[in-house]
């Protein structure tokens, strides 16, 4: 994502949804995606910090987040893998930024928030009023984000493997059990974080080699760390 | 444009931005100076400020963003001349180097103690993630905020310095490691110094002193070269080769020319033609004269096309894109040893670049230097009995990462005389290397260095000055040139790759017999330094060991990968590397104490250095040397005993510690590496002083060393206040202004303090003895050198004393009036070895291959430690670096020459949150030719991280490492192949 070419500041949902119906015109959420690349474009930035979708409330085992929401507030919840999984995902400096919804907008394929998010059930509520999972979005992104929607579920297990130990993992396994299901996440294996087949974890996958780690490493850590997870969480 | 309005400070704050605008650039037109520029993406942190009260990186917000809310830079705590607590204990435990991010950790501070009055480690830690630092290694900042949270506590902290302990050995001997022994227990962050007995007890020197620029650093104040406002200010942009290699068949800038704000476009068909080479070294630089300003061929992806001087970055880059380019691409070469092959592509095929060695060949050096006979020891090992082991490794190109980029500014000044104001480590050098490129007299260039953020060799360089100098002269307007941090990968400098090769023969009591040392060096498309450091691969790699028979011979080529140049370290980190791996191997085939095997070899006091004098510039022969040069101090003993004692040695032997019954996939190593550098190159380095006397009897100081964030200026001004006899405070620091201060060859070589030193030494011993003279006249004394100087005061032998503000007073304005002054300068002859023993830690996943650092501690044997506090800050940095050479960072590439992780992330450097633990020993010597005993300390901590690392590896899992860096997947196909 480029240089922005204007700026708006939207007050309400409505006003977001005009502005973004127009064609070159992008969300800004907290902009450390956007903002970083210096590229010049003649994209129009619309900014969703008025529209006050920063809160987080908590209803039974559901925990409902904002999209602006700031992943250094999400660091402050009880549950251990979320907190975790912001810490690791950016910087101090950065994660002050950095949204949910911008980082489900992001769609990073090393994002350990988004599976993170995966293996907490997400769903994904929209300013247009449908709902999907977050693996749905993540597979066809589309729709305004204004919150997400999760169940913490009793035990959690995060498994990474990395240059060092906070560098952004090559692949990352993340599991959450829900009774005597356990969802199981992967990162650094495709276009985005997906979610796996716990007994077959690398069952169709086919990641990108890079300089990190070659597609045939990658998929040792995936079978390695989901084994891991897995054992965690038995 | 924008209207936007926020709280700055406190203040309400109303201006206008363009959409894309970041907050920092507004921040810093409004005169906030401390936040500064890192990267455009954040990740360094220089940019942090406080946003609505949490710590942001102000890069990455858009000012428009920031319309309605509340910032705060450090500025706002300098509403006096006193420090705010949080900057007081950041100045109190030597936290800043550099000082180029102090804004942001001065901040973060803030922000974690307000809402956490007694953070953990962890959580200190955690803060300062988003503030990368290529200097402390975070030991002392991380030491900074606890002592912050303890006076923000109302508790009372104690004078910061370092924890003084007994020797472990005699000072010559070995002592037998004491399993039972227990390492002294202290904050990391505290210096462990061992004195010696032979030094004496100094008022001012070995003192861990406030340094010098303390409160500016802490206060954020405009230090830095962009800090500065000139009107009629242009910007500049280059605009790059895409190609790793092509000829430039046309270039069309009309439409560029053409764009409203740009006021100059600079390419080879408008720029003089005019051959230099860019390396910061000594008159006459090294041939090959293998640059110009502009070329009509690109050598790699990033090399100089055009330059667009314009009035503002945003016009530069669109008028960068308007320049119509037309290549001819050509074949490249990467790899030093396909580079010397038959039919290799030929990077310099021009007939105007004189001294290439073998140009079809790109060899631009060949490099042979010998002692004794390596052939005869290696044809007579069979018969002998003797063992011979031959070893290859690969070395790879990283980056210094400075969190300051390379910045100049360039102007007329008003009588006609061209200024350049730069964040250099070479001044003079730069000064008369730009001379002729800009068509001037050096005596009509002026170059200012001021404040550095970091250098460690990428500044060793005149890399940007004729730029901003030939844009400054067509367009008679001041000039700015700033790399964005994708060019300072490209297109500044980086560490040299190497393939090295050692064949050492060994008798059968595990004597060494021979070394011959074989490498290709890659310099790629220039040759800058490729001379000189892979000299000092050669002079390293085969000095610290004896050997009766030695030979260097190294093939210097040329390919198209980004420009290698000077590196801290320079050429050792890559030879020790491979001679610490090579030696623990040949004591593992010979089935040696690895540490015995390398005692049995390694140099003694007053051991020659047997082949020194005939590597470097200054090379001589065998018949023209009368003797060859000796060690004359060492504490290498005792750094191995405090090293060993201190990583708990004794667990290497350990099963059940090395397999942690409770961590089925992990296995614990121990490493060890000794170290050896030098200090200083003799009789080329050279650094002079001038000193004058007060009114108040202060003095002044003018001195051409240049301080990287060092701490050179405050290591100078301790030297000349012990031997002035007043406190620091009383000596005021001016540095490197070609102007206004003697020559110095500048910042490299491990060589302020001990060349400059000296020449500080010096020149105040020369004002001293003035200060005597006029003292004794005042006391009514024959013999002034009687006279002692201390406390700001002469005194006689009787008691008798007059102040210095009285001495200043009479010589300046009452009888026999004079300016007391002394100015002295400095070259050495001798190069006296500092050494180390560098110990690590490690774990290694058995399944995954990922290492984790877990420990490390370097002894250093540094001479006299002028200031402990700052000589532990350049051993805690240093190792940092040499962290992530061994372990993490590296240069990526398409097949094309690209580099694919020209950003810090993809380009991994340490985070404080992931640093091991990391302990300092300073064990003291008395180094005669230094002074007060000092040594040098600032490269030698680069030198034993990656084969400590490479050899703690092998102790935890039994693969040899013979290539860097060791990232997961490398040490997981290692294991493979290891167990088949």
């Amino acid at each position: 994502m480029p240089l922005v070419a204007a700026y708006h500041r939207p007050t309400d949902i409505t006003e977001a949804l005009d502005l973004l119906a127009s064609p070159g015109r992008i969300p800004l959420a907290g902009g450390t995606v956007i903002n970083a690349d210096r590229r010049p474009s003649s994209l129009e930035a619309v900014d969703l910090q008025a529209l006050s979708l920063d809160s987080m409330s908590v209803d039974g085992d559901v925990i409902t987040l904002g999209a602006m929401l700031r992943l250094d507030e999400v660091m402050q919840l009880s549950d251990d893998l979320l907190a975790e999984a912001a810490r690791r995902e950016l910087p101090s400096t950065l994660r002050t930024v950095a949204t949910v919804g911008g980082t489900i907008g992001a769609a990073d394929p090393d994002s350990t928030m988004l599976a993170a998010l995966l293996v907490s059930g997400t769903i994904v509520h929209y300013a247009q009023g449908e709902d999907r999972s977050l693996a749905e979005h993540l597979a066809s992104p589309s729709g305004l984000i204004i919150s997400v929607s999760l169940s913490l579920g009793a035990a959690a297990a995060l498994e990474t493997t990395g240059r060092t130990p906070m560098d952004t993992p090559i692949v990352a396994a993340v599991g959450r059990r829900f009774g005597s299901n356990v969802l199981l996440a992967l990162t650094g294996v495709g276009p985005h974080p997906v979610l796996v087949d716990a007994a077959d974890p690398t069952r169709d996958l086919a990641p990108p080699g890079d300089f990190r780690g070659s597609a045939a490493y990658r998929l040792h850590l995936a079978t390695t760390l989901s084994a891991r997870v897995m054992e965690a969480l038995a | 444009m924008i209207p936007i309005c926020f709280s700055l400070n406190g203040t309400e704050y109303s201006t206008t931005c363009t959409p894309h605008q970041s907050l920092r650039e507004v921040l810093r037109s409004a005169g906030m100076f401390s936040v500064r520029f890192g990267s455009d993406s954040g990740e360094t942190g220089a940019g942090a400020v406080l946003f609505d009260g949490r710590l942001v990186s102000s890069d990455v917000v858009l000012a428009a963003q920031a319309d309605g809310h509340s910032i705060m830079t450090v500025e706002s705590l300098n509403t006096s001349a006193e420090l705010h607590p949080v900057q007081a204990a950041f100045v109190a435990v030597g936290a800043f180097q550099s000082g180029y991010s102090a804004g942001a950790m001065v901040l973060g501070t803030i922000d974690l103690l307000s809402r956490n009055a007694d953070p953990t480690e962890a959580e200190i830690r955690d803060m300062l993630s988003g503030i990368l630092d290529r200097e402390t290694a975070y030991v002392k900042p991380v030491e900074a905020v606890r002592r912050a949270a303890a006076l923000l506590r109302g508790e009372t902290a104690e004078a910061f310095g370092p924890l003084i302990l007994p020797p472990m050995t005699d000072g010559t001997n070995p002592v037998v490691y004491d399993a039972t022994s227990v390492p002294p227990v202290a904050p990391s962050a505290v210096p462990r110094l061992i004195p010696s007995r032979d030094v004496p007890d100094m008022a001012v020197v070995g003192r861990p002193e406030i340094k010098v620029d303390a409160v500016r650093l802490a206060k954020g104040n405009p230090a830095f070269t962009d800090d500065i406002e000139l009107r009629g200010l242009l910007y500049a942009k280059v605009l790059r080769s895409p190609h790793a290699h092509a000829r430039i068949t046309a270039i069309d800038d009309a439409k560029a020319l053409a764009l409203p704000g740009v006021h100059a476009v600079l390419h080879h068909l408008n720029t003089p033609r005019v051959k230099y080479a860019s390396g910061g070294q000594s008159w006459p630089n090294p041939h090959p004269h293998d640059q110009v300003s502009f070329d009509d061929t690109v050598r790699h992806v990033g090399d100089r096309v055009a330059v667009v001087a314009a009035d503002s970055i945003d016009i530069a880059e669109q008028a960068c894109r308007l320049i119509d380019v037309t290549y001819e691409v050509l074949p490249a070469v990467f790899d030093e040893r396909e580079a010397l092959q038959p039919g290799a592509p030929i990077v310099h095929a021009e007939s105007d670049t004189e001294g290439i060695h073998d140009r079809e060949r790109n060899i631009v050096h060949h490099i042979a230097a010998q002692r004794g006979d390596v052939d005869a020891a290696v044809a007579g090992a069979q018969e002998a009995g003797h063992h011979v082991f031959t070893q290859t490794f690969r070395v790879h190109q990283v980056q210094q990462c400075p969190i300051e980029p390379h910045i100049s500014i360039a102007w007329i000044d008003e009588d006609e005389r061209m200024v350049i104001r730069t964040a250099t480590q070479v001044p003079f050098h730069a000064r008369r290397m730009v001379a002729p490129l800009l068509d001037r007299e050096i005596k009509d260039i002026r170059v200012i260095k001021p404040r550095i953020g970091g250098g460690f060799g990428a500044k060793q360089e005149m890399l940007i000055e004729d730029i901003v100098g030939h844009l400054a002269q067509v367009t008679r307007r001041p000039v700015r040139l700033e790399l964005d941090r994708s060019e300072e990968f490209i297109a500044s400098r980086t560490r040299h790759p190497q393939t090295i090769t050692y064949t050492t023969v060994v008798d059968t009591n595990g004597v060494l017999v021979s070394q011959d040392l074989y490498i290709i060096g890659n310099t790629g498309p220039y040759g800058t330094h490729g001379y000189t450091v892979q000299t000092v691969s050669g002079l390293r790699g085969l000095t610290q060991y004896n050997a009766p028979n030695k030979r260097f011979v190294c093939d210097v080529v040329y390919t198209n990968i980004p420009v290698p140049g000077a590196y801290r370290g320079y050429g050792a980190p890559q030879a020790e590397f491979a001679l610490e791996a090579h030696m623990e191997d040949i004591a593992d085939a010979l089935g040696m104490d690895v540490i015995e095997f390398k005692r049995k070899n390694w140099l003694r006091l007053g051991d020659e250095l047997n082949i020194a004098p005939h590597l470097g510039e200054r090379a001589a022969s065998e018949d023209e040397l009368d003797e060859y040069p000796r060690v004359m101090s060492t504490g290498l003993e005792e750094c191995v005993a405090q090293a060993l004692r201190e990583i708990e040695w004794h667990r290497r032997d350990d099963p059940q510690w090395r397999a942690p019954a409770d961590r089925p996939n992990i296995r614990r190593g121990l490493g060890f590496a000794y170290c050896m550098h030098g200090t200083a190159i003799p009789f080329l380095d050279m650094g002079g002083c001038s000193i004058k006397l007060n009114d108040d009897g202060s003095f002044n100081m003018l001195i051409g060393a240049t301080d990287l964030g060092t701490g050179a200026d405050t290591v100078l001004g301790q030297i000349a206040a012990e031997v002035l006899g007043v406190p620091l405070e009383d000596i005021k620091v001016y540095s490197s202004d070609t102007d206004m201060t003697p020559f110095d060859t500048g910042a490299y070589a491990s060589s302020t303090t001990y060349i400059s030193g000296t020449a500080a030494m010096r020149a105040a011993e020369a004002a001293r003895n003035r200060i005597k003279e006029r003292a004794a006249m005042l006391l009514g004394i024959e013999q002034p050198c009687s006279i002692e100087l201390r406390d700001r005061r002469a005194y006689a032998p009787d008691g008798r004393s007059v102040s210095m503000a009285d001495i200043a007073l009479d010589s300046l304005h009452t009888q026999e009036q004079e300016q007391i002054m002394g100015t002295a300068s400095y070259v050495s002859p001798e190069c006296p070895p500092p050494f180390a023993a560098q110990v690590i830690e490690v774990e290694v996943d058995i399944d995954t291959g990922q290492v984790t650092v877990v420990k490390m501690a370097m002894a250093v044997d540094c001479g006299v430690a002028i200031n402990p506090v700052t000589a532990s800050g350049q051993v805690e940095g240093g190792m940092l670096q040499a962290l992530g050479y061994a372990h993490c960072e590296e240069y990526a590439f398409d097949a094309d020459g690209r580099m694919v992780n020209d950003a810090f992330g993809p380009y991994r450097i340490y985070r404080a949150d992931e640093m091991p633990e990391t302990t300092v020993y300073l064990v003291q010597t008395l180094e005669d030719s230094g002074p007060f005993g000092a040594k040098a300390v600032a490269e030698i901590p680069k030198d034993g991280v990656a084969p400590a690392l490479r050899n703690a590896i092998l102790n935890a899992v039994g693969v040899r490492m013979n290539e860097l860096p060791f990232t997961p997947e490398r040490v997981w196909r290692a294991m493979r192949e290891l167990v088949g």
